[in-house]
């Protein structure tokens, strides 16, 4: 058992370095195996984010629900997507794939947090301000790069779809996504998607 | 070389050749899509850190202090 754990956690740490260093050849080894043990430990840090964020900021548990209600059928869009490009692929391959591009989104919302409690906004106009939002944008939109990038690999190597319809079916996704999101703000459940 | 040795190899072809390779009916877009690709499979971070930079500064350079809200807004909305 506690071997196991151990074993789960040099992989799980071993994949992150490998998302951040070779992306590409990580997404490729995951796209074909399931990992239950890591996909956990992303689930695990997703659940520990949501615990922190209700202990620190008073979030409540409405982003965890929204985070369900969109990494579900996400899922499921993109296992029915398979049926249209390649047949024969297995939904915990999407499962773990899929998972795996939330480890971007995660250390966001982490930093968000520890931002939020170490530097409470608003930012104010002062240059220290302006250079925190500034070196604070960068950080997020490089992070977005990387998720975009990931995502983009977890449907190209799922799906083993070429170029143009991989981008179709991101554009496809956010534009769904969008208007999702929009709803579970409306319900004031979420104000930025956990995805 | 032993079957071990040869399984493995084996293997690691058959993940290289997973998925066909992207092309494009011009040799040129092909050219440039094969350049941005490979430097996004090893080390991405030093395309996305560049990109960013170049995009915030361009960002603030055009809306100017509404960056500042912009990164109000961020920072609530987790």
């Amino acid at each position: 058992m506690v071997s196991e754990l151990l074993t789960s956690i040099v992989l799980f740490i071993n994949t992150i370095s490998g998302l951040i260093f070779s992306p590409y050849k990580t997404m490729r080894r995951f796209s074909s195996t399931f990992y239950s043990g890591q996909v956990y430990g992303v689930l695990f840090f997703v659940f520990s984010y949501f615990l922190l964020s209700n202990y620190f900021a008073g979030r409540g548990w409405g982003g965890f629900i929204s985070f369900i209600l969109t990494f579900i059928p996400s899922i499921i869009f993109f296992y029915t997507m398979s049926f249209f490009t390649k047949p024969k692929v297995q939904l915990l391959h999407i499962i773990n794939t899929f998972s795996f591009t939330l480890i971007p989104t995660l250390i966001w919302f982490y930093l968000t947090l520890f931002l939020f409690i170490s530097l409470p906004p608003p930012r104010s106009y002062s240059s220290l301000g302006i250079f925190f939002s500034i070196v604070y944008i960068c950080l997020s939109v490089t992070i977005f790069l990387w998720k975009l990038t990931l995502l983009y690999l977890g449907i190209r190597f799922n799906l083993k779809t070429d170029f143009t319809t991989t981008i179709f079916l991101m554009i496809l996704y956010g534009m769904l996504l969008v208007p999702y999101s929009y709803g579970l703000y409306f319900l004031s459940l979420s104000r930025i998607p956990f995805i | 070389m032993s079957d071990q040795t040869y399984l493995s190899l084996q293997k690691k072809l058959n993940e290289v050749y997973v998925i066909s390779p992207n092309k494009f009916s011009n040799t040129i877009l092909d050219g440039v899509f094969r350049t941005i690709t490979s430097r996004l499979k090893y080390l991405p971070f030093q395309i996305y850190i560049p990109v960013a930079i170049l995009l915030v500064v361009s960002l603030y350079l055009s809306i100017g202090y509404l960056v500042v809200r912009l990164a109000s807004i961020l920072q609530y909305g987790f």
